[in-house]
């Protein structure tokens, strides 16, 4: 079992490197970051200084082994735009995303997993139709539309919510404020309602559609005939037989699910101008920022890969074949 | 049917307790929103640093901090701010400001001559390697070399020759001044977040991603205000920001795309504001002699000036305006700005006709396939004057006269590095910032043949002649004004750009305000009161 684990946590390093050497290239493909660091009306001269200024006067592989040298040493860089420690950047502008990430999470799932298990215990009926059509057009509905859509008919039609923003909740009580994070909160819901909403309809729609097969295979195993045979109340065949084993390859996509809303938060922070981790990537690519893109994407990769490390160790907790693999 | 009806109520019931677990019960904190003390402005970007000597938002800078002598709100005027008058020493490199009595810093420092000298060492000392507008354009432009303290209300600001009054007094009102022992108790990185102030609002807050707010320093003595609070409001998304404007929650939006003034518009919250600007938008002919395209057709064609000339007519500007950009615009004649332009030029006329005349008698008759030549015009994908759609019109225009004309668009960090290297080509769009108080300074995107910003490599003999000529009939005005008017003559005849406009700007301004825009490419709010 070790040797597993130390082979994962190995390959989890090697995706990061990874990870950050596709971003450290690509940003670069994009164009020299110099550019956006000088005057309208500079010149060669000017622009050599700023390259010198920034450190991008050196070779590329350079710059990366520098970076990842850095990486190790727990240092991931200067902004070049802020001039202030990337990962300091990305820390401020992460409690407004996990406030986004987590409600969109509980939202989704507290809705998707009932509305899969009607649709599940319903098939083939009107129900499991209509379910199956609106979780299809939830999946194939574009996020940026979404949210503007969301904006026009509740804030500006309707006037019920607000348009954008963000008021803190979890900034103040990690600073140890506990009456303003607490008292912030009716507001901060208000704001976060259709940010959540609209990052969470894809999550809904295919979650539901997730609970809804796995569901299926599992009221047709046996075991689910052998407890409705002895006569057991069918909500309790199905709460407590079938949707206990159903849940299991969900709770994996829900970890993983984390990590895919930290990442996929971009558009709809820009769209309701929430100042969370998305955004000030979206800003950071724009302004050719390495070191900020590279601490958020370190960052990011690092959640992701280590949701994806439990998961494979859980498994391998749960089903001993795979340690064979 | 009975148990269908039920699992659909089961499904209501499941969104309504979903929805209710997010319904707020209660009020409680408010993001900033327009009120009677509040004035709140919705700006695209958030500056990357508020350090005065760097200057990453000219808007909310001048808010903070003030300059000797300020553009001032009217077209064209350069009106004294910090100081009350100038004089200049007998060779012109010596300039000597007095300052208004009863200043002071928003830490209560009083603000002297000694300030605004360090204001300026500081902002162009290379060992603080401040880039941008300050270090990087105004500095080198001004030709400064030092500041010095003559007392407490005068200071000296030492230029190595003497220059245009008008031009130098404009680039010194480009310059911030700051208190000493505030900024020199700082770091360049707590300067760049925690401004200490000098003009009519004090540094408020600054949350990262969402606004910096800024409150009234009510011991200025300069300027009347009249918002207790001025919040600038940053907003990624274009058509959020119209949304929070039209439920009034923003009350001055600069820049906005004109498919969002209707909306506005009809609001009854917000009215759209159209007006000219002072950013020249043009296309650039590419005429240096190595670039790769040279030695293809549309790369010869463009070299010839009645080819450029032809080309002038194939444009409506017009159209291009009123079509994608909501406004009527005035065709330019020149590179430079009303009301410093030469009123004699009459602007070209879009006339295709004469266009395809003129390219037929330049030698260039349209091929069978209809074809004179071909070109690519570089553009980037961005709204506005010099945005996508305006690139494809242009090439509408040129491709409808024969010049089969192809849009290619460039990201804007490759964009931009290619026009700082001359290498855009054979046609470029951009826009550069000119100014309404000086001709020199709109002429200076000409400095000289090899100049960095001729990013055209145009090499008009006579036109560079008189540009070297002008420092040299400072005594003489009149000389001065009839050189820069021949330049103006000359730069139409032998355009190296395709005159487009002066860009149009539309300014969404809440019906609550009493509040006249600007009419340069700045945003100040000064005037700004509830009605």
């Amino acid at each position: 079992m070790s040797i597993y684990i130390t082979r994962r946590i190995l390959l989890a390093f090697v995706v990061i490197v990874g990870v950050t050497l596709l971003t450290f290239v690509s940003i670069y493909l994009a164009g020299d970051p110099a550019v956006l660091y000088v005057s309208e009306r500079a010149g060669p001269e000017e622009l050599a200084q700023a390259r010198q200024r920034l450190g991008l006067d050196k070779p590329l592989p350079e710059q990366y082994l520098n970076f990842l040298g850095g990486l190790l040493r727990g240092d991931l860089g200067t902004s070049l735009a802020n001039r202030v420690p990337a990962l300091q950047l990305v820390l401020e502008r992460l409690p407004a995303t996990l406030e986004l990430t987590f409600s969109a999470l509980i939202l989704s799932n507290l809705i998707a997993i009932p509305i899969g298990l009607i649709s599940a215990v319903k098939r083939g009926t009107r129900v499991d139709g209509t379910i199956m059509l609106v979780a299809m057009l939830g999946q194939s509905m574009p996020g940026f539309w979404l949210g503007i859509m969301l904006i026009l008919f509740f804030s500006v039609t309707l006037r019920v919510l607000p348009v954008s923003g963000h008021v803190p909740v979890l900034q103040p009580l990690l600073a140890g404020d506990l009456s303003t994070g607490i008292s912030n909160i009716p507001e901060a819901v208000r704001h976060a309602i259709l940010p959540v909403i609209t990052i969470s309809v894809f999550t809904i729609a295919r979650n539901a559609r997730l609970v809804r097969s796995a569901l299926l295979e599992v009221l047709a195993q046996e075991y689910v005939t052998t407890a409705r045979s002895k006569g057991l109340n069918e909500r309790r065949v199905i709460l407590v037989h079938a949707l206990r084993n159903a849940l299991i390859p969900i709770v994996t996509i829900i970890a993983l699910e984390f990590g895919f809303l930290l990442s996929g938060v971009i558009v709809t922070e820009s769209v309701f101008a929430w100042p969370g981790v998305g955004r000030l990537v979206y800003n950071a690519i724009g302004q050719r920022d390495i070191p900020v893109v590279q601490a958020a994407v370190v960052f990011f990769a690092l959640v992701f890969v280590s949701l994806n490390l439990f998961v494979d160790i859980l498994y391998a907790y749960l089903d001993p074949r795979i340690r064979l693999h | 049917m009975h148990t269908t009806r039920n699992s659909f109520r089961l499904i209501a019931l499941v969104v309504l307790l979903a929805a209710l677990t997010v319904v707020p019960m209660a009020a409680g904190a408010q993001a900033p929103v327009a009120d009677d003390d509040t004035l709140v402005v919705g700006i695209f970007a958030e500056p990357v640093s508020l350090d005065p000597a760097r200057v990453a938002n000219f808007n909310i800078t001048a808010h903070m901090f003030g300059q000797l002598y300020e553009l001032g709100q009217a077209t064209g005027s350069i009106d004294p701010y910090f100081a009350t008058s100038y004089s200049i020493s007998e060779d012109g490199t010596e300039w000597t400001f007095t300052l208004n009595e009863g200043l002071t810093c928003h830490d209560g420092e009083a603000l002297t001559a000694e300030d605004v000298a360090y204001s300026w060492q500081r902002m162009a000392d290379p060992a603080n390697g401040f880039t941008g507008n300050s270090a990087g354009f105004v500095v080198p432009s001004l030709g400064y070399l030092d500041a010095r303290v003559e007392d407490d209300l005068n200071v000296t600001l030492i230029f190595s020759g003497s220059q245009n009054t008008s031009l130098r007094l404009g680039l010194i009102s480009e310059i911030f001044i700051h208190c000493k022992d505030s900024y020199e108790a700082m770091t360049l990185d707590e300067a760049a977040r925690n401004p200490v102030g000098s003009g009519p609002y004090r540094f408020g807050e600054w949350v990262t991603g969402d606004r910096i707010t800024t409150f009234r320093y009510a011991d200025f003595p300069l300027r009347e205000t009249f918002f207790e609070e001025v919040v600038w409001r940053i907003f990624p998304e274009r058509s959020t920001a119209t949304a929070e404007m039209i439920t009034g929650n923003v009350d001055i939006l600069k820049g906005i795309s004109a498919d969002q003034v209707e909306p506005i518009n009809a609001s009854g919250i917000a009215s759209v504001v159209n007006y000219t600007s002072t950013i020249r938008a043009y296309v650039g002919f590419q005429m240096g002699a190595d670039a790769p395209y040279r030695e293809t057709l549309g790369g010869q064609a463009i070299m010839e000036t009645p080819v450029r000339v032809a080309l002038q007519y194939a444009l409506d500007v017009s159209a291009i305006c009123t079509q994608l950009l909501a406004a009527e615009c005035a065709r330019a004649t020149g590179p430079v700005n009303p009301p410093n332009d030469n009123p004699d030029l009459v602007p070209y006329a879009y006339d295709p006709a004469m266009a395809e005349q003129l390219l037929d008698e330049a030698g260039y008759p349209r091929g069978e396939n209809g074809v004179r030549f071909e070109l690519t015009l570089m553009a980037r994908n961005i709204p506005g004057a010099v945005g996508a759609e305006v690139a494809q019109a242009v090439a509408q225009f040129l491709s409808d006269v024969g010049v089969q004309t192809t849009v290619e668009f460039l990201e804007q960090a490759t964009f931009v590095e290619q026009l700082i290297a001359h290498d855009l080509g054979p046609l470029f769009i951009v826009t550069t910032g000119g100014s309404a108080w000086s001709a020199q300074y709109d002429l200076a995107d000409f400095p000289a043949i090899d100049g960095e910003t001729n990013y055209t490599d145009w090499a008009n003999e006579e036109f560079f002649a008189l540009e070297e000529s002008l420092p040299t009939l400072l005594d003489d005005p009149e000389a001065e004004r009839a050189a820069e008017l021949r330049m103006l003559e000359v730069f139409y005849e032998d355009p190296p750009w395709l005159l487009m406009y002066f860009s149009p700007t539309l300014e969404a301004v809440s019906n609550r305000l009493e509040y006249t825009p600007r009419v340069d490419n700045f945003l100040t709010v000064y005037n700004a009161r509830l009605k």
